[in-house]
């Protein structure tokens, strides 16, 4: 029986060639994932042109860390959105613009507006889709709706948010799981009513 | 640590969305790499599925041009590591023919060019040494070792393009009996953290970070003693600062319990 030839991977040998500097590859790259490196930037940034210089500084992370990228650990979506949700976190730490997570810890039901989840300049700048995500997500029961807009939105880590609302991290794990799997269902449900 | 494949897989999901702290990614990354094969498939395909779902994220498109910034942005970078390549290559400046100059300035060039030699050597000498740092540590047993003992703490360090490595090698007469490998990460905001695994318990040696010349003469004794601990030693600050490196190496020495004797086994370079 002849040996099998081991299959080339396609991603890995993308990184390879966005660490070997080559243009093409990074077009690729962008290609490939602009978009949702976008989407993310757009939705966690609080002016469009903060999210597009974030984009551009994702990518030259992404070309910095090409040559670490090991497929065996996580497939390459995985690896440009953690890199990418990493980034923007810091950012905001940096930048000191953290989302404003409270605006929706206390104010409940529908009336809660999708600027005042972000920030307070921010509301120009949502398109209605976020806006309706931004409903849903103030449609969850409480704890449910503070840790989702403190950790998908705000980049708080689930210790962070365990410790200041006092609430074991089994409870804030479940609840966020919880939250993002109704999220989920009802983003899906809407699609298929529209 | 033992986790079940649904914690395991709960654990992704959360870790793809970059919402584990420190010890929650040590934990997780543990579990992953002692998963077995189809667990692990399982895990990637979960991470991967969040990571591309659109559900939660705006319908909005890139806009026109963005494209082209970011090819931009990428090449400036790279230039930029470009130039800083070549400054570093201009350590040496070029020296001119000296005909018709005053006796003073050809004595002047002479040192120059005697210093220049001097420098050169010192210069070869600790890129020799920083080479074979680098090839041992990126030497995919090392890398493994430090993952395996101490997971995404580690990971985290050696994949964070602003983190400085000092990396250590053995030195040359122990190369090949001494196992213990020891990294000292140091982050941007000043701190850092060393990292030390198999490191051989001896007749009870203690290990220390110290400073020492060319020759390997111990010229700053204990920057920091080094623990055999699960968890890497945390610095709020740089253990280097206020030490002049100047032309030393810094080393791990094991000093002896029952005689006291000082052996360096690790030579390491920033």
């Amino acid at each position: 029986m002849p040996a099998l030839e081991k299959k080339p991977d396609p991603d890995l040998d993308l990184m390879r060639r966005v660490a070997a500097n080559e243009a093409d590859a990074v077009a690729a790259l962008y290609d490939r994932f602009g978009s949702l490196v976008y989407r993310l930037a757009y939705q966690v940034m609080p002016t469009r042109a903060d999210a597009e210089d974030a984009v551009q500084e994702v990518f030259v992370r992404l070309w910095r860390t090409a040559d670490r990228y090991d497929p065996k650990r996580a497939a390459l979506v995985t690896w440009v959105m953690l890199i990418s949700r990493r980034h923007l976190v810091d950012r905001l730490r940096r930048a000191r613009a953290r989302v404003k997570a409270t605006a929706l810890d206390e104010k409940h039901g529908q009336q809660t507006q999708a600027s005042e989840a972000a920030s307070p300049d921010a509301g120009v700048q949502r398109d209605e889709r976020f806006a309706e995500l931004m409903g849903r997500i103030s449609r969850l029961p409480e704890l449910q709706r503070t840790v989702v807009t403190r950790a998908y939105l705000g980049g708080q880590t689930l210790r962070q948010i365990g410790e200041e609302l006092k609430t074991p991290i089994g409870t804030i794990k479940s609840a966020l799981s919880r939250a993002l799997v109704r999220l989920r269902e009802r983003s899906s449900s809407e699609e298929l009513v529209s | 640590m033992n986790m079940k494949t649904h914690e395991l897989i709960e654990m992704a999901g959360l870790d793809a969305m970059g919402l584990l702290d420190d010890d929650e990614r040590d934990a997780f990354d543990l579990a992953f790499r002692g998963a077995p094969p189809a667990v692990q498939a399982m895990v990637r395909r979960e991470q991967a599925r969040i990571a591309r779902d659109e559900s939660l994220l705006p319908q909005v498109d890139p806009p026109m041009g963005l494209k082209a910034r970011v090819l931009a942005a990428w090449r400036d970078a790279v230039q930029a590591v470009a130039a800083r390549r070549h400054v570093a290559g201009r350590i040496l400046p070029s020296l001119m023919p000296s005909r018709g100059v005053s006796p003073i300035w050809r004595a002047a060039a002479i040192g120059c060019a005697a210093a220049s030699l001097v420098l050169g050597f010192a210069t070869l000498t600790m890129r020799s040494d920083f080479e074979r740092a680098m090839a041992a540590f990126e030497n995919n047993d090392w890398k493994d070792a430090f993952l395996k003992r101490f997971g995404a703490t580690f990971e985290r360090d050696f994949y964070d393009p602003a983190v400085r490595r000092v990396t250590f090698a053995p030195v040359a007469a122990d190369a090949a009996s001494f196992d213990g490998k020891v990294a000292l990460m140091l982050d941007e905001s000043g701190g850092g953290r060393l990292y030390c695994t198999d490191m051989p318990a001896g007749d009870g040696a203690e290990y220390r970070l110290v400073l020492m010349d060319r020759s390997g003469n111990i010229v700053k004794d204990t920057i920091c003693t080094i623990k055999r601990a699960t968890d890497p030693t945390q610095f709020s600050s740089s253990p280097l600062d206020g030490i002049d490196v100047g032309d030393g190496v810094l080393g791990v020495v094991a000093v002896s319990q029952k005689s006291g004797a000082i052996t360096p086994v690790l030579r390491g370079s920033l």
